[in-house]
């Protein structure tokens, strides 16, 4: 689900080693070059940025606090890493990745240039993987036009086969996450409570993620009498008896993410929102349930469809079905009808189901841990 | 929520117009500007200058030389937060993968000569998409709505100065909860929660510690100790406004030494204070700190890599001045707004720092942060 991006990853930032052994990452290090080589290329640029940092994190494990970071594999050899940062600032940024070496940098196509034609690269085939979708045209321009004889190819679809499967820790990554997830929505019982204001509640829940030592946290609410209403960023709105809250979390632990949605009612629950509430429970149950390694993501949208009927499902759709979830909040395959994604043996899914009808709302969501073609929900099911 | 007493319709529609303007002078039948929905403290958000509504994605906002601009959105649930606005704007929510075509067509429909803002954040496949549904000819709108927001409107500097005041409550958060034991994280996620509950829906937040720090950094892992010095640049964001506040805390008795290097740094904040007044170049603000600091022996510490910039525009983006160096040299007009910060690691105690958001009045700065300046500690 779409969520507010912050101007900074304000939370806990530093590698827990321990969790994400530095063994992966050498090893998927060496998958990455041997794509290269595949691939008949001398080299693959990979950018991202503190939205979309995916690609970036799982070859360095370094993530962009703001701005973006480029990272340079060549087929042979040690990776480069420019990050948008000052050079007092590598100290503290060296800790976020296994890297040996980083380089700052003001402007990027400066330095990216530069780095090109250190590494004797300047008449090289290079793949790009993350640029077309986040690189911005003005930085793209500056260096395709200092570099006319590197013969540029797009990777993103070789590199999104190497992200497909999970590594076996980033199991431990992903409940982890899900954990400081779970500890939100467990908090979100004792803080969503009337005579406070949603922005009060949601600041007692998303302390208990950070002190989770969550590295970003997004939460969308919707709230008042049946909660017939679009999600949204917390703001000033007062609750009362007797209404519903819609709570929608995503959280970043190390890296990975996880998200979570419940509704809430703060009072006897009428039968009408009860029904409602169950709707959205029983199609994230069915999707979960549709869920085999090789499934069609197609299927898993069916799924939720013949649960909730062809209105309801029509307002799902609205807000989306879920996708893949892991080093970026939104990964393929994407859960929608039209998809031709197949479901990967190993990975991880998140599913949501966001209802209106008739002026009240229910949500539901969960994110799933798929191993050996299995699904597991992480955490407490919504 | 903060009582506003001003007139948003007014403010809102005196923006556009002062937009509308620039682009008559520049001959300018339209404008199209893009934005990636990437929030940043230093960039300003030229959306929600004229909508007043913080995106969730990219959105594209095409502004006629005259008449009510259109807003192309997502996603489409979204349209009812963006559609709580004051400003005059027509509203059309689409799915995401249709924003880019329809805000491409919609520009179609502004005239022969069209300009387009967002290069610096445009990707580049959003490019090809936008100026290929486009098919014609761009002109360069970049500068368009960053000159016309160099000064910050009544409405601004309301949210600003509200946001200010909570910078002062996540400061004394801080305070508040530092111990020794807790981690840096934990740390932030008090002075966070403190600030949320005000009212706060982002934050630029920095807050590191230890016995000699070299530069402020993200929370970290690490336990505070007996005799951390503690570094916070809180900065939190309330609706769309961002104001900060730099302060030092250390946990147990300043030395000596401490102590004079702290009054050192007050001393250059003051001095850098008296140079900030309308008419005057910002450079004059980096310069009468780096006196200072430079005259006690650490002119070198005053330049990279120990140290970037004595400041920044801040409210709505870092937009005039973008830094406040002894370089850069824009005029300081009423009603910028910036920090004016003179961080300085320092050899002997490390990095420290001490700063505040400002408001350019005609007699000079007015601080909107008001917490007191000075050295803060406690017993550890």
């Amino acid at each position: 689900m779409q969520t507010m991006h912050p101007v900074l990853k304000h939370g806990g930032l530093f590698s827990d080693w321990e969790l994400l052994p530095r063994p992966m990452f050498e090893d998927r290090y060496a998958r990455i070059q041997a794509a290269i080589a595949a691939a008949g290329d001398d080299g693959w640029l990979i950018y991202g940025d503190a939205q979309r940092y995916g690609d970036v994190a799982y070859v360095s494990h370094f993530v962009p606090r703001l701005r973006s970071v480029l990272v340079l594999v060549p087929k042979t050899g040690k990776p480069d890493l420019l990050a948008s940062i000052g050079s007092r600032d590598i100290p503290a940024s060296k800790i976020l990745t296994w890297f040996e070496e980083m380089r700052p940098y003001t402007r990027l196509p400066g330095e990216a240039v530069k780095l090109v034609n250190d590494r004797g690269l300047a008449n090289a085939r290079i793949g790009l993987v993350g640029t077309r979708p986040s690189l911005p045209i003005a930085e793209w321009d500056a260096i395709a036009a200092e570099l006319p004889n590197v013969k540029w190819v797009d990777r993103d679809a070789e590199f999104a086969v190497l992200r497909r499967t999970k590594d076996a820790p980033e199991d431990a990554a992903l409940r982890r996450t899900a954990d400081a997830v779970a500890a939100g929505m467990h908090e979100a019982e004792h803080a969503l409570r009337p005579g406070r204001s949603m922005r009060e509640a949601t600041a007692q829940i998303d302390r208990v993620m950070r002190f989770a030592a969550a590295e970003d946290i997004r939460i969308l609410v919707a709230s008042g009498a049946g909660a017939g209403v679009a999600l949204r960023p917390p703001d000033e709105r007062p609750l009362n008896d007797g209404d519903t809250v819609l709570l929608y979390i995503q959280c970043e632990v190390q890296r990975y993410w996880s998200q979570a949605a419940r509704t809430f009612v703060l009072g006897p629950v009428a039968e009408e929102q009860r029904e409602l509430i169950e709707h959205a429970r029983a199609a994230v149950a069915a999707m979960t349930a549709a869920v085999h390694g090789g499934a069609r993501a197609a299927a898993i949208a069916a799924a939720a469809k013949s649960s909730l009927g062809e209105e309801l499902f029509a307002v799902a759709q609205e807000y989306g079905l879920g996708s893949g979830i892991g080093l970026d909040a939104h990964e393929p395959p994407t859960i929608a009808l039209d998809s031709t994604e197949l479901i990967p043996a190993d990975g991880a899914l998140s599913f949501h189901v966001v209802l209106h009808a008739d002026g009240l709302g229910a949500v539901a969501g969960s994110t799933v841990l798929v191993r050996n073609g299995t699904a597991m929900t992480l955490g407490a099911a919504p | 929520m903060l009582d506003l007493k001003v007139d948003l319709r007014a403010d809102f529609g005196l923006r556009l117009a002062n937009v509308q303007n620039a682009m008559r002078e520049r001959g300018l039948t339209g404008l199209a500007i893009y934005y990636g929905g990437q929030h940043n403290m230093l960039r300003m958000d030229p959306i929600l200058y004229l909508t007043d509504y913080r995106s969730l994605g990219p959105v594209v906002l095409l502004v006629p030389v005259a008449g009510t601009p259109e807003l192309i959105m997502s996603p489409v649930w979204d349209a009812e937060r963006a559609g709580e606005t004051s400003a005059d704007i027509r509203i059309t929510a689409v799915t995401p993968d249709q924003v880019l075509k329809t805000g491409a067509a919609a520009a179609k429909a502004l005239g022969p000569r069209v300009a387009l803002s967002g290069r610096p954040v445009m990707p580049l496949s959003a490019y090809d998409e936008f100026t290929h549904a486009f098919a014609a000819d761009l002109l360069d709108g970049e500068t368009i709505v960053t000159t016309v927001g160099a000064t910050r409107t009544p409405g601004e500097l309301e949210r600003i100065e509200h946001a200010a005041s909570i910078a002062d409550l996540g400061f004394t958060a801080l305070l508040e909860t530092a111990r020794v034991g807790m981690r840096e994280y934990e740390l932030a996620a008090e002075v966070e929660a403190a600030m949320h509950a005000a009212g706060a829906e982002d934050n630029f937040g920095l807050i590191a510690a230890g016995s000699h720090n070299v530069a402020i950094r993200p929370p970290t892992d690490r336990k505070l100790e007996a005799g951390d010095v503690i570094i916070g640049e809180i900065t939190p964001c309330y609706r769309g406004y961002l104001a900060q506040l730099c302060r030092t805390y250390i946990l147990g008795e300043p030395t000596d030494l401490q102590r004079a290097k702290y009054d050192m740094l007050l001393a250059a904040l003051v001095d850098g204070k008296a140079a900030a007044k309308p008419g005057l170049p910002s450079a004059g603000i980096a310069r009468a700190i780096n006196g200072v600091i430079g005259a006690a022996g650490y002119e070198e510490y005053c330049k990279p890599p120990y140290m970037r910039t004595r400041g920044h525009g801040l409210g709505l983006g870092g937009v005039v001045p973008y830094d406040i160096t002894d370089g850069a040299s824009p005029i300081l007009e009423r009603n910028m707004t910036m920090v004016i910060h003179p961080n300085q690691y320092i050899p002997e105690t490390g990095y420290m720092m001490c700063g505040d958001t400002c408001v350019i009045e005609d007699d000079g700065p007015r601080a909107l942060t008001q917490t007191p300046l000075k050295l803060y500690w406690k017993e550890a």
